[in-house]
């Protein structure tokens, strides 16, 4: 039952990975020919033609298909004419730094929220409660450009003791970190709350206090398991989405990952890397479900195994 | 009730408002895994029965025995896989929408769980004017005097009219549940486990009340218990289900005196009897009912029934008539 | 005689929630002796799980409980929070009514258990394993070593009772405390738990609380009966004397409103009239007043203490009780 509820899902996510692919390859071509659009107006007849026998796009449609598969596979996406560089060497340089600071946000939030939202839940409807839920509500519905915007006037313009733009010290991550961390916090110590305060309710939970186990225990060891599945779900979604989140966050702080140069490569019109990038965020999403889904599997057996005849 | 758009002859085959022919109704059970087999749940195994019109048909029997997938198949709430369902010897399982509906007001049902019967936002007398609204019933300035009619048959008072179902008891939202089933006069009322959900003393009250209407208004109840002695109190005739199929059905009072199946034997021999000093027959079954996905061979009780033998084992007896209309589907009647 | 274990007595438990207080249990009074299997019986809402409950104090913070609740001397309720904690589990334990639910859906039966044990006795790993699997062997699951693997939801209903009484056995508790433990059951296997239950007092000595609704189970089951309705005891007596000649209205009233295999079925049944009074709206004097049939003018004044009716161990709340 095990492998084939994890091979089920990976083939899934492979599925819905060929579509993605597909799609960018359809969308292409549906909107007139590919070498004018992913050329700049610019470009020489010479570019032009060699652009289209390196996407075979004088071949058949299903050959030109074959082909743009090969390219992708080898990892091939073309070439940013803005840059003049092959869209997979910018990729390798703008990525990690996009990894670095929303990994680090994640795992921030996730450090600060998830004790947050189990203490709040277990004094519920105290001060504690009300205040650390106060926090979390501001935390999340502050946009993040203007939470930044904030810190940025706050620390770099008014105290100056942090730099406003750029990621080349410790100290230029402190603020961007913030900010999406503080977007995080607010929906996971939410989320944890209101998960922990159903679980406490359960019956299994009043069988673990009545057999005699300490608090501790009946909270860490009972409760927070089954707590955490749906924490876990909130906290995959975003971890799919660190692309398109890093977008804004990327230009408030001029921090130079995926996000900021999708957005200054549509305003250039760079159609090479706005693909590449398209390509990279639909696969993240997949993927972080995937690894959501497996979590899921390990951590609720409900899910994996099923009913056997006893 | 008559209906304009399809004639029913009341006056043949007079004796049986509901014949079920090798009803068979079996869902598929999705496997967790794309690539994995789907396999077959057979809720309803290959029955048949026939309710007499004004008696008290009941079918008993434990969780997954198949009785709650029996009357969702009778009211045609579901399709079955294969069978016939006859109402007044009309086939009902592929019925054209529009007949289906005239019909409909003919029979009703009640559940175990009135609160969620009930819509929450909803006063108890609109929900029971309700189906004369949407059937045109009468002008409209009579349907409250007769839903306020309907409440006093069931035993409440005008002004829980204006109600809604969360000011009212538990055995109140029952009667409000049997009042709009009312509403419309059918011929046959479904119950399905009516009274579980109520306390004893509240229990007694609304079977009581059931019994009273049937009296007064010459109704057919198909009535379904896991409860033999509200089942014994109730009923005319019983089935008793294990696992899809029939297993026994009688009379009540010669199934109650001899019973000849194992399994209604043990099923009987389980109820605790509220009398310290009656001494009775002590049969506890192993095991639990296996899941109606995986059946064992031969005989599906074979392997709980005390008195199992290898032919048990390896075929599967037929429901047969042994004499005086009582009918069992074993190999061993009446030696447990 | 044996004397009494456990002394429940004068139990009250309020309810605070969203700034009203809500009574579940007015006045309970109940014992149990060494070895001794008692019955607590009433329809829903009667406080029956509530006052069992109150005695592990697992009802949790909402909760405010007065009176006193004796066991082997010491008062349950002055206890320190550590203090309850020796008691639960290995003094006295307790099964519930949903089986499924009660067993952590995450955590494998074997987990469940051998922490159970661990935390009773200074086991090492290996032999807290042989005993969970002793322990699953004697409340008669087959294969135990095999079900030690499983989780909760692999198993069907009646196992998963099986499981709860072998976990409540891990801290050899000298009271069990069922709380309606076959409701959620089919009647086949009711039959084998309520006999499993019957066992494991016979064998261990272990007296048992045992809450239900049905009067059957307790005619079958307990030496003495405690009936509870809207918060009180209204009558206590042993099985045979409760059911021959009981004397509160409201026992009397159950037991005719009951649907027996041995009765003629043309006869109706007898209902007690009315609705049970919900704690917000309990009526003045005698709770149980507004559907007697044999209440007077002090019945609507005065609520009747439980008293003694000659013979010691009977006794009902009630002003017309009947001898």
């Amino acid at each position: 039952m095990h492998i084939t509820y994890f091979l089920g899902k990976i083939a899934r996510a492979l599925f819905t990975m060929v579509l993605v692919v597909t799609f960018v390859f359809v969308v292409l071509r549906a909107t007139g020919d590919p070498a004018q659009a992913m050329l700049p107006e610019d470009a020489t007849q010479q570019d032009i033609e060699h652009f289209r026998s390196m996407w075979g796009l004088d071949k058949p449609l299903y050959e030109q298909y074959g082909v743009y598969w090969l390219n992708i596979l080898k990892g091939n996406f073309g070439q940013s004419y803005r840059d003049r560089r092959p869209v997979t060497d910018i990729m390798a340089e703008r990525l990690p730094k996009t990894v670095y600071l929303m990994t680090l946000s994640i795992v921030f939030a996730v450090i600060i929220a998830i004790p947050m939202g189990v203490k709040a839940a277990l004094n519920r409807n105290t001060f504690i409660d009300r205040f650390t839920m106060g926090t979390a509500v501001f935390g999340f519905s502050m946009p993040n450009f203007f939470l930044g915007i904030l810190l940025i006037l706050l620390f770099s313009v008014k105290l100056k003791i942090l730099p406003s733009s750029g990621s080349d010290s410790w100290k230029h991550i402190i603020l961007p970190l913030l900010t999406t961390g503080l977007a995080y916090i607010g929906s996971y110590s939410r989320f944890t709350r209101s998960s922990m305060l159903s679980v406490l309710n359960k019956p299994y939970i009043r069988t673990a206090i009545a057999g005699g186990l300490s608090r501790n225990r009946v909270i860490y060891g009972h409760a927070l398991p089954n707590a955490a599945i749906p924490v876990i779900t909130i906290i995959g979604a975003t971890v799919g989405r660190i692309i398109a989140g890093s977008i804004v966050i990327e230009t408030v702080f001029a921090w130079p990952g995926v996000g900021r140069l999708l957005v200054t490569s549509v305003g250039a019109r760079d159609l090479s890397v706005v693909q590449a990038i398209v390509m990279l965020l639909s696969i993240t999403i997949v993927t972080a479900n995937l690894i959501v889904d497996i979590l899921y599997g390990i951590l609720d057996p409900r899910i994996r195994t099923k009913k056997g005849g006893v | 009730m008559t209906t304009g758009i399809i004639n029913l002859d009341k006056n043949k085959n007079s004796s049986s408002i509901m014949q079920i022919k090798d009803l068979i109704c079996h869902f598929s059970v999705k496997s967790e895994t794309m690539f994995g087999k789907k396999r077959r749940l057979r809720a309803v195994d290959g029955i048949n029965f026939n309710v007499k019109k004004g008696e008290t048909f009941g079918i008993v029997g434990e969780s997954g025995c198949g009785k709650s997938t029996t009357a969702k198949l009778v009211l045609n709430m579901i399709s079955p896989t294969s069978g016939e369902v006859l109402y007044r010897g009309l086939e009902m399982t592929n019925l054209k929408p529009a007949k289906w509906r005239a019909l409909r007001e003919d029979m009703q049902m009640i559940f175990q769980d009135p609160l969620g019967a009930l819509d929450p936002y909803m006063t108890i007398g609109k929900q029971i004017k309700e189906p004369l609204d949407i059937h045109k019933i009468g002008i409209p300035r009579e349907r409250r005097e007769k839903v306020i009619k309907i409440l006093a048959s069931v035993g409440m008072e005008d002004y829980m009219y204006d109600r809604f179902p969360h000011e009212i008891s538990g055995g109140q939202r029952q009667r409000a549940v049997l009042a709009r089933a009312l509403i419309l006069e059918p011929d046959l009322l479904v119950c399905d486990e009516p009274v579980s959900a109520l306390d004893v003393s509240i229990q007694a009250q609304v079977i009581n009340l059931l019994k009273e209407i049937q009296k007064d208004r010459g109704l057919t109840y198909i009535f379904i218990s896991h409860d033999l002695r509200i089942i014994r109190y109730i009923c005319n005739r019983v089935a008793v289900m294990y696992l899809g199929k029939i297993v026994e059905e009688a009379e009540c009072g010669e199934l109650f005196k001899n019973t000849a199946h194992p399994y209604t034997k043990a099923l009987i021999a389980s109820i605790p009897v509220p009398d310290p000093s009656f001494k009775k027959e002590r049969i506890i079954l192993p095991g639990e009912p296996p899941s109606p996905v995986n059946l064992p061979r031969g005989c599906r009780f074979s392997p709980r029934c005390p008195i199992a033998i290898d032919k048990c084992r390896e075929n599967e007896p037929l429901l047969e008539d042994k004499g005086n209309n009582h009918k069992v589907a074993c190999y061993r009647p009446g030696e447990l | 005689m044996n004397s009494d274990l456990l002394t429940v007595s004068n139990l009250g438990v309020d309810f605070l929630t969203g700034g009203r207080t809500i009574n579940a249990v007015q006045k309970v009074d109940f014992s149990v002796r060494e070895k001794e299997v008692v019955g607590l019986v009433g329809e829903s809402g009667c406080g029956k799980s509530v006052s069992c409950m109150a005695i592990l104090r697992i009802l949790g913070e909402t909760a405010k409980t007065t009176g006193s609740i004796r066991y082997k001397g010491t008062e349950l309720l002055d206890l320190s929070e550590s203090g309850i904690r020796k008691i639960r589990g290995k003094e006295i334990a307790m099964i519930f009514q949903d089986p499924v639910t009660s067993l952590n859906p995450v955590k494998k039966i074997g987990s469940q258990l051998i922490e159970i044990i661990q935390l009773h006795s200074r086991l090492s790993s290996d032999s807290a394993r042989k005993k969970a699997v002793s322990l699953l062997e004697q409340v008669g699951i087959a294969n135990p070593a095999d079900r030690l693997k499983d989780y909760p939801h692999q198993l069907s209903g009646g196992l998963c009772q099986r499981v709860m009484i072998a976990m409540a056995l891990a801290g050899d508790p000298n009271i069990l405390i069922a709380d309606e433990p076959t409701t959620a059951l089919d009647v086949t296997v009711q039959a084998q738990i309520l006999s499993l239950l019957k066992r494991l007092n016979r064998e261990r000595g272990m007296a048992t609380i045992l809450i239900t609704h049905d009067l059957g189970v307790i005619a079958e089951n307990v030496e003495r009966v405690f009936v509870l309705y809207a918060g009180l005891v209204v009558e206590e007596a042993p099985v045979d004397v409760l059911f021959k000649k009981p004397a509160h209205p409201y026992t009397q009233g159950l037991l005719k409103s009951l649907p027996r295999m041995t009765d003629d079925k043309e006869r109706p049944l007898v209902p007690i009239e009315g609705v049970v009074p919900s704690p917000e709206n309990r009526p003045s004097g005698c709770c149980f007043q507004p559907r007697c049939s044999r209440s007077t003018e002090i019945c609507l004044k005065k609520q009747p203490l439980l008293e003694s009716l000659g013979s010691g161990d009977h006794k009902a709340a009630c002003f017309h009780a009947e001898i």
